[in-house]
């Protein structure tokens, strides 16, 4: 399903819609779209951004996996489509193992085609 | 003194960032299957506190941005300083060739002292609270301070040339 169509079906995301795809443009298949980069690329109100990669990810063109916030802040290399699978420890940026329970978990988006 | 309404913002988005739930590892673990919406509400929370954060560093480059001097403040500082000087040595030499400024050329002549005085010492002095090299009140309102020593030191030349030189 391309994106004109969900906005025919959706036309009260068609604005959200229409800066997500020109971000999507911007990336290659596989590539990751973090949070950060939406809120700097897409200013609009978080709940019709997140309504609008829902139905992104519904439609088969996102799929959201979850990487974890290292004890320096940046976010780890590795990511996964469900937190249960996130090891007790992962390596930091520097190869330290640290221990990922009490750290934060970030949703980040990948383009799938 | 009345807050400075950017660092109540500051203040408001750092406390609202504080006060926003937190997704841990192991919460996300426990209830990730048992809760069918909790990807869409972490996702959702992820989105918000990431414009937060960027309100916040917007905020926090505008107070970095209007604490930082402007370029041209110590050179015209000492441009003006320098005119100042040069106009008086011009002054001296004149009046080593018999010379000498007219009762009427008085007047202006002290104007000339006290504006660039007070202008020169106010750019610098302004570039000197700015870069923080003026402790107490420069580090907090570097522009009062640079505006009232300006305002003061034209004040004080005018009076003091007023009583002793015309």
């Amino acid at each position: 399903m391309n994106i004109r169509a969900l906005e025919k079906q959706h036309p009260e995301s068609r604005t959200v819609l229409r800066k997500l795809e020109s971000l999507l443009q911007k990336h290659r298949p596989g590539s990751v779209i973090t949070p950060k980069e939406l809120a700097r690329n897409i200013p609009v109100d978080a709940k019709a951004l997140s309504d609008a990669l829902t139905l992104l990810i519904e439609a088969g063109v996102l799929r959201q996996v979850y990487k974890v916030t290292t004890p320096s802040g940046v976010l780890t290399e590795e990511d996964y489509d469900d937190p249960r699978d996130i090891p007790d420890t992962l390596p930091d940026v520097w190869a330290n193992p640290f221990d990922t329970a009490e750290s934060d978990i970030v949703p980040v988006f990948k383009r799938v085609a | 003194m009345p807050d400075d309404p950017l660092e109540a913002r500051v203040r408001e988005l750092e406390h609202r960032l504080n006060e926003m739930p937190h997704f841990s590892v192991s919460e996300a673990k426990q209830r990730f299957g048992m809760e069918a919406d909790l990807g869409q509400r972490i996702r959702e929370l992820e989105i918000e506190k990431a414009q937060l954060r960027l309100d916040l560093e917007k905020a926090q480059f505008r107070i970095q941005k209007m604490a930082q001097a402007p370029k041209w403040l110590q050179p015209a500082g000492m441009i003006i300083g320098l005119l100042t000087l040069l106009f008086f040595m011009a002054i001296v030499g004149a009046s080593l060739f018999g010379k000498v400024i007219p009762e009427t050329g008085k007047f202006p002549v002290l104007i000339v002292l006290a504006l660039g005085t007070a202008l020169s010492a106010s750019f610098l002095t302004g570039h000197a609270s700015v870069t923080g090299q003026i402790p107490f009140f420069g580090d907090k309102y570097p522009l009062a301070v640079s505006a009232g020593g300006g305002f003061a030191i034209l004040i004080l030349i005018l009076l003091i040339g007023w009583k002793i030189y015309l």
